[in-house]
């Protein structure tokens, strides 16, 4: 998908989808900030680009896994604003009926496996999925969102190997945004690019600007592609930056105000409008349209949110295991 | 045949464990007294153990390796043999009413439910298992035992009937007075009455006018004793006053169905206090019956064990024996007990302020001060009066 | 009358995939050296003959890749039976078994279930030593969300397969490689197991003995020969380690008064803790007449010296001894 070949529509999409995005993290944060919300957040402002880009190239029935940093995956793979506010102010009319959390936000029914609390966890369960989608003989594809920090684990390595000897329909996108937590990439790995790696588990590999949204979108359709025409998996990294901490408690010891500052300038938002508007595509008042649009969605959301109950104790324990065939049929007789 | 401990001997000054070693003998074989049975080793030195009696080896208990505290079971022996001092630890005091001791018994889980069902007081029954802990068996063993009538007790409540003249000789200092079976009743006395020392009691006294018995039992051609028709009158007193036929139970006063008295008797070896049930309701004509042959059979020497089960409180008359008033202590756990004094004409005065004889007798009451206060004790004697002087009330 | 049939432990569970795999096209294997190797242990033989290596895949040495594979397949429709070599290296795949396995269906609010099964052989007595013979149902018994069970038999081997490809939980099955080779008479039609259902292997009145996987088997041994010296062993296989079947273990004490609790694996913080808990904790407590006593293997990692390796865990003769201390002492 070319710049040249959006219309207004679609450039509409794209960047109401990276508004959602930001606006949502921003109400998150907010609602953080007044304590309405528990545990921690890992936001992604300043990262919008890449989910956006990433899963516009998707059809209905593909899927995505994610990460610690999901809200933007979730909401570019079309999850309700108001169903993933309540799951993150722990409401049991969330997603997840308040006991996942921000961490763990998922979409089962549209796609998206989701969230995942450990570095690297959604890796094997995508090549499981793309697996899964082979052998059943559809040509649904998995996106593999995962970030630079996971292809120091096990299972990145592993989930590459097994993808790669299976040729599996998985894309893997990482997120580069220069840190894994408080390590840089940059340090963490000899390489100029993460993308070299892919040579090593015989799958193409591409650097993308991760802030460009149309790249991301060219560069992942091509992947999205390959794989579901049964030619295996694809590394994609995605170089972005985030502008938050890692998380609510890290005090940016790691990196300089200047280095913050000057990625904010490369913010994938500001870019994309400024590109719509020079080449005609969509007009200021359209811009302003969006961001409108979208704070009102924003807002329903919360209120939503807000309003949800309280989970309880027996829900909660009624939900460890699923109930089995056997346990229907007992509660079958203890009807009768 | 009775069941005798193998204890772990104490074989030195310290030593307050040893660990078995070996048994030279298996369950089922004859044993005589000096045998050496087994090696037991304490302080890194081994140790002979031998047998205290002659019988049959029945069950070992701490196999080799296993540490025994000493005086604690190594095995158990049937034996013939007087055990000089072990009833004395198994043996049951006086009565199988609730346990309020406090002491708990080491029991199994199911040792407790069997004992419970069967009505057993846990602490009346031999404890045979590790570390003197009632086991199953020893209940089961118990209810065969009671359900098969066994011979009374040894020594606690066999009474010589030939009573030896109390003791003139001049004992040495220091020597245990009294022969092995009286000995064993003082410590079985003492065992049951110190607990009442904790228990806070007070006694009132009240002059009873028998006017109206006297006057009654000399137109009466069946001659009852005053013993009876006292105990009547407690007991109906006991009846009326459910708190005073109950028993302390830190959270209150529980009650006890049925009124029994025990009826404190001398004997030539110690008290005893064998319990007449529900004299309430008896006819007091049989009563006094029962009465009669209560104190014969005890000062005689035979009598059944479940003969003492079932008291709600006491009467002890030391009446006959000169005494005008007394306060007998509490018998645990009953909450009262009636001390009379002699039955006799004492004097009175009447409206005009004349002395005159009148038949009484002065009682005591003592009343446990955790189940009943002064005021109780007041009413109860007033009650006691009352029936007292209401030979139709005291007799129906 | 039934009809029977001789087979060993790993044909009954070869033979119970091969029908699963017929029967759904959902299932297939997934490990290490089970396609044309046929299995470390020889169970799949020539099963991938039979089903072609899309059905029977050989995978790389990635434990946590293949287990992370299975739940990806399992939450998007296939019912991937994944098998760990030997049950020490669960412990290069605890991401996947125990954070994520087990966890998302309560994490997603119910949105996916996990249908994984993941077999893999415990035990000692091959001359493995340390890092090849644990027993470890204790680390997954004390996951929510787990099902773990352990078949001491071919029949249950073979009937607790099918009862786990059917159940939509994560559930392992920890076989053991001592029983593989065993021969046991075995129904032709396998009878319906259910997940949480005990059996009592020998009746009997004096006292309890609760074993699992290669321990029912010796203490069935250990209770003949009890009976000859005139004690009655009941022998209880709870055959599932979670959920147990707490009312059939209950009500077997509370008959017997005294229970012996066996197991291969270390003492220490290991499941038969959790049964004892159970037994005193429980409705038989009022019936006990003796301590709960375990007995299990030493705490030590299992060496390689074949009298030391043999000693370190629970033989008949240990089950003997213990059950008549229990039973004279008590």
């Amino acid at each position: 998908m070319a710049s040249d070949t959006l219309d207004k529509a679609q450039a509409g999409d794209l960047l109401r989808t990276m508004w959602r995005i930001r606006l949502f993290e921003e109400a998150v944060e907010d609602l953080y900030g007044r304590g309405m919300m528990h545990g921690t957040m890992h936001l992604s402002i300043g990262q919008e680009a890449v989910p956006t880009g990433a899963c516009v190239t998707l059809r209905e029935g593909d899927q995505i896994t994610s990460t610690h940093r999901g809200h933007g995956h979730a909401i570019a793979k079309g999850a309700d604003l108001g169903l993933a506010m309540a799951e993150l102010l722990a409401r049991e009319n969330g997603y997840c009926k308040g006991r996942g959390g921000s961490m763990h936000i998922a979409d089962v029914a549209t796609g998206n496996l989701g969230a995942n609390g450990i570095v690297g966890g959604g890796l094997p369960i995508a090549a499981g999925a793309g697996l899964s989608n082979k052998m059943r003989g559809t040509d649904q594809v998995c996106l593999c969102f995962h970030g630079d920090g996971s292809v120091g684990e096990g299972a990145w390595h592993e989930a590459l190997t097994l993808a790669s000897m299976w040729d599996l329909p998985v894309v893997f996108i990482c997120e580069n945004n220069k840190y894994g937590m408080s390590m840089p990439s940059e340090k963490a790995f000899k390489v100029d690019f993460l993308s070299e790696k892919a040579a090593a588990y015989g799958m193409p590999g591409e650097t993308v600007d991760g802030n460009d949204v149309e790249a991301v979108a060219e560069v992942v359709q091509r992947a999205v592609d390959r794989a579901r025409a049964g030619e295996g998996p694809t590394f994609i990294e995605a170089l972005t930056y985030r502008w938050r901490g890692h998380s609510k408690s890290d005090k940016n010891l790691y990196r300089s105000k200047e280095e913050i500052a000057e990625w904010k300038e490369r913010c994938p938002i500001a870019r994309f409008c400024h590109k719509m508007l020079e080449e005609g595509v969509l007009e200021q008042a359209d811009i302003n349209q969006a961001q409108v649009d979208v704070r009102t969605e924003i807002r329903a959301a919360v209120v939503f949110g807000t309003q949800g109950a309280e989970p309880t104790v027996e829900a909660m324990l009624a939900g460890v295991y699923a109930p089995s065939p056997v346990d229907y049929q007992d509660i079958l007789k203890g009807l009768n | 045949m009775p069941r005798l401990p193998i204890l772990m001997p104490k074989m030195s000054m310290t030593m307050e464990e040893g660990t078995v070693v070996e048994w030279h003998v298996d369950p089922g074989d004859t044993i005589t007294s000096g045998d050496v049975i087994a090696v037991v080793t304490t302080d890194k030195v081994d140790m002979d153990v031998e047998a205290t009696a002659d019988g049959t080896l029945t069950e070992i208990v701490a196999g080799p390796d296993t540490v025994v505290a000493v005086g604690e079971p190594m095995g158990w022996l049937d034996s013939e043999t007087d055990d000089l001092l072990g009833d004395l630890f198994a043996s049951p005091v006086q009565q199988a009413s609730p346990d309020a001791s406090g002491e708990r018994v080491r029991a199994v889980p199911l040792a407790r439910r069997l004992a419970s069902e069967a009505g057993l007081d846990l602490a009346t029954l031999a404890a045979t298992g590790p570390h003197r802990t009632v086991r199953a068996r020893d209940v089961r063993e118990a209810i065969a035992a009671r359900a098969a009538r066994p011979a009374p007790l040894a020594a606690y409540v066999t009474v010589p009937t030939v009573v030896p003249a109390a003791p003139s000789v001049q004992a040495a200092a220091g020597e245990l007075l009294g022969d092995k079976k009286a000995r064993r009743m003082r410590v079985a006395t003492a065992r049951a009455m110190v607990p009442s020392a904790v228990i806070p009691q007070f006694t009132c006294y009240r002059v009873l006018d028998l006017t109206v018995l006297a006057a009654m039992r000399k137109a009466s051609r069946t001659s009852v004793s005053w013993t009876t028709l006292l105990l009547r009158g407690y007991a109906l007193v006991l009846r009326e006053y459910p708190n005073l036929n109950g028993y302390w139970a830190d959270e209150g006063v529980k009650a006890n169905g049925d009124v029994g008295v025990s009826l404190a008797i001398d004997t030539p070896t110690g008290l005893l206090a064998p319990v007449i049930l529900h004299p309430d309701r008896t006819a007091v004509a049989v009563l006094d019956g029962q009465v009669r042959s209560l104190a014969e059979a005890v000062k005689g020497g035979k009598v059944d064990p479940s003969l003492f089960a079932g008291g709600t409180g006491t009467l002890s008359n030391l009446g006959g024996m000169g005494v005008d008033r007394f306060n007998s202590i509490l018998t645990p756990p009953q909450a009262t007990a009636l001390s009379v004094g002699t039955v006799g004409l004492k004097p009175f005065f009447d409206e005009d302020g004349t002395v005159i004889g009148r038949m009484a007798c002065e009682v005591g009451l003592t009343i446990d001060h955790r189940a009943a206060d002064g005021a109780d004790a007041a009413r109860a004697l007033q009650t006691m009066q009352d029936f007292l002087s209401d030979p139709i009330a005291l007799l129906s | 009358m039934t009809d029977m049939r001789t087979m060993t432990y790993s044909e009954a569970i070869r033979e119970a995939m091969a029908t699963a795999m017929t029967n759904d096209d959902r299932v297939f294997l997934m490990g290490e050296d089970v396609g044309i190797y046929g299995g470390a242990f020889g169970v799949e033989n020539d099963l991938i003959n039979r089903f072609g290596p899309e059905r029977v895949r050989d995978s790389t040495i990635s434990e946590l890749g293949i287990v992370g594979m299975g739940v990806g397949a399992a939450i998007t429709g296939m019912r991937p039976i994944v098998e760990i070599q030997f049950s020490d290296f669960t412990a290069q795949a605890m991401d996947q078994i125990v954070n994520q396995a087990a966890k998302l269906h309560f994490m997603v609010g119910g949105q996916a279930n996990v249908p994984l099964v993941i077999r893999t052989p415990a035990g000692s007595g091959t001359g493995a030593a340390a890092q090849h013979s644990q027993s470890l149902e204790a680390w997954f018994a004390h996951i929510p969300g787990l099902k773990v069970v352990m078949p001491s038999n071919a029949t249950d081997a073979a009937a607790l397969l099918f009862a786990a490809l059917e159940d939509p939980n994560p559930v392992i099955i920890i076989e053991h490689k001592l029983l593989y080779k065993q021969s046991f008479q075995v129904p032709v039609k396998i009878p319906k197991a259910r997940l949480g259902e005990g059996r009592i292997e020998v009746e009997g009145t004096d006292l309890t003995i609760v074993a699992t996987s290669i321990e029912v088997r010796r203490a069935i041994e250990a209770a003949e020969q009890l009976a000859a010296e005139g004690i009655s062993a009941e022998v209880i296989d709870p055959r599932t380690i979670r959920p147990l079947d707490t009312r059939l273990i209950l009500d077997s004490v509370k008959k017997t008064g005294r229970a012996l609790l066996v197991q291969e694996a270390a003492k220490f913080g290991g499941y038969m803790a959790e049964v004892s808990a159970t037994i005193t904790e429980g409705d038989a407590f009022g019936y006990l007449q003796a301590p709960v006593r375990r007995l299990c293997g030493l705490d030590t990692p299992i060496p390689y010296n074949p009298r030391l390796e043999r000693a370190s865990v629970p033989q008949v003769e240990d089950i003997v001894r213990e059950a008549t201390a229990l039973v004279r002492e008590w």
